[in-house]
């Protein structure tokens, strides 16, 4: 059985992967309820980990500083102590040149949709380039979740999306929903968060 | 190649993009289309005689759109280029390729030089249906000499070319609020009352789309304000002279990734404690962005990061909320001073000192 990561660091670790959420959507990411996910933010804004801010009338939370290097100390600490740490740097290594294409395929399908872009992406197109780092996906998770099983969701969500963008092209590279480059750009950084590296 | 003029972005010359963002903001545009370089191979010709068909009988106007950065001053080369009343697809082959040609000429190297960008850039040439105006000319949204916050109206009946290129003298009114001041009695006016107001209303609603203040070329015709071209006024009272007219000097230049001119004020976000610094309207300026920038990057006006390339997550995001972004700009967080007015071209990525203002700081 793999690593499981406990409560307060799962809390702590989605909301610096979502970058900025309310506490449904933390909850939701995490599995745990909502009330227990409260106090855990709570807990970390006592600490001055996380800040509440309120963009636009929206409330949400996001990680200082202070909470961001907190995260990625618990989170070397967790790699080193599951002996993952070899393991996932592998991994990192096979995510890259698929990121370059997922990010080539989102930017390409972007540009045919403002009119630019030589050749021209179709949508069918860019849907079926996405297939191969979605299927490759599902590889990179299994290897992540044998050694850490927080990782676990990406695969899912990702291909969701994807079956989505056909009818939908907005679950391509839409910021308001879980798109594919949404999803994508969540993994990577976690990948970068759980290595302790520097974008 | 030929890409619809209402798909044109920042790729297409400045004043291509502008026009293409009329159009998608749902300004009157005449119909058109943009040749991407036309001065390289000539796979755009086999493509025009279908293009043309589908803009509809008429005649067409031809006009180079030039990379750089599009002023008054600055395209006055590009107007000895420009075509009116071409008709057959012959007469439009050969006026595209004297476009084309034009962004090699004198005029346009030495404003090349002066804006320190590279010179013999590809000329994209804009192909679009001619209006048959009843009335044509300029307007301002800023008194070109005083600076006042005045909508200045030239216009002359017919065409127009001769306001632009200066050969009559037009009519003149100036629209101040609801004040209407317009030519003397003895003169029979071009213009009504409720089409200076029209044209008036126009031109702020550009001006606020831009961000900036603007210099219009319009037409009116059909009881229809037509746009002909857009372009922000970069010169201020106070830098008549002509060394100093041309646009704001660059203060930081880096990758293209996502097309749009705005002006905003600079904030510097140097890490996650900052971001309650940010305000929406600012222009972001950063080493790069992860998910936590999301929320800043859907309230800026722009953003400029000093990694990454086209490809990378701010750019992407950054397309997908339709702001201009300048990514991999070397030391954009040291040189670009918080508060500091600028404008981000996200299609030339350029990050411009405001009008008015130089790189002291």
């Amino acid at each position: 059985m793999s690593h499981q990561t406990p409560a307060d660091v799962l809390v702590l670790h989605a909301v610096r992967t979502l970058g900025y959420g309310d506490t449904a959507r933390i909850a939701g990411r995490t599995g745990l309820p909502e009330d227990e996910v409260a106090g855990h933010l709570l807990d970390a804004q006592a600490r001055g980990w996380a800040a509440h801010h309120s963009f636009a009338g929206e409330g949400g939370w996001s990680l200082t500083e202070a909470g961001k290097a907190q995260g990625e100390r618990l989170l070397a600490a967790e790699l080193d102590g599951a002996g993952a740490r070899a393991a996932v740097e592998e991994v990192y290594r096979d995510f890259l040149p698929l990121n370059e294409v997922v990010a080539a395929v989102c930017t390409a399908w972007q540009l045919a949709a403002m009119g630019v872009g030589e050749p021209a992406m179709t949508l069918a197109k860019a849907v079926t380039t996405l297939q191969g780092p979605a299927t490759a996906l599902a590889g990179v998770e299994a290897r992540l979740t044998a050694r850490l099983d927080r990782f676990v969701g990406y695969h899912h969500r990702f291909a969701t999306a994807l079956s989505r963008a056909g009818d939908e092209p907005a679950w391509i590279t839409g910021t308001d929903r879980d798109s594919c480059h949404r999803v994508w750009f969540e993994l990577h950084e976690d990948l970068i968060a759980t290595l302790g590296l520097v974008r | 190649m030929l890409i619809p003029l209402r798909a044109a972005d920042g790729r297409c010359g400045a004043k291509a993009a502008n026009l293409g963002r009329l159009l998608r903001a749902g300004f009157d545009v005449p119909a058109g289309f943009v040749i991407g370089g036309p001065g390289g191979d000539d796979g755009w010709v086999r493509e025009l005689e279908s293009a043309l068909l589908d803009l509809g009988p008429g005649s067409f106007a031809v006009r180079s759109s030039a990379p750089a950065e599009d002023s008054r001053q600055a395209s006055f080369a590009g107007q000895l280029d420009t075509t009116l009343g071409a008709s057959t697809t012959a007469q439009v082959v050969e006026a595209v390729r004297r476009s084309a040609g034009s962004g090699a000429g004198p005029a346009v190297l030495g404003y090349a030089a002066r804006t320190g960008q590279a010179a013999g850039a590809v000329v994209s040439v804009i192909v679009q249906v001619m209006v048959d105006p009843e009335a044509a000319g300029v307007l301002f949204t800023r008194h070109p000499l005083s600076g006042a916050d005045q909508v200045v109206i030239e216009a002359a009946g017919g065409l127009g070319d001769k306001v632009v290129d200066g050969t009559v003298t037009p009519q003149a009114w100036t629209v101040d609020g609801g004040r209407v001041a317009g030519p003397g009695p003895a003169e029979a006016p071009v213009l009504s009352r409720a089409q200076v107001l029209a044209l008036a209303r126009t031109g702020r609603r550009i001006e606020a789309m831009f961000g900036l203040p603007q210099d219009v070329e319009w037409a009116v015709a059909g009881g229809k304000v037509w746009i002909l071209q857009a372009r922000p006024i970069t010169t201020s009272p106070l830098e008549a002279a002509p060394v100093a007219s041309g646009p704001g000097m660059v203060l930081v230049r880096g990758t293209p990734a996502s097309p749009g001119v705005t002006l905003g004020p600079v904030r510097v976000i140097t890490g996650l404690d900052d971001v309650d610094r940010f305000r929406a309207g600012d222009v972001l300026v950063c080493r790069t962005t992860s998910p936590a920038w999301t929320p800043l990057l859907a309230r800026a006006t722009a953003v400029v990061t000093e990694v990454g390339g086209m490809l990378a997550h701010a750019a992407i995001v950054a397309r997908e909320f339709g702001i201009p972004a300048v990514v991999a700009a070397p030391g954009a967080m040291t040189t670009l001073a918080d508060g500091q007015r600028v404008v981000v071209d996200g299609g030339a990525g350029t990050v411009t000192a405001a009008t008015g203002e130089t790189s002291s700081r």
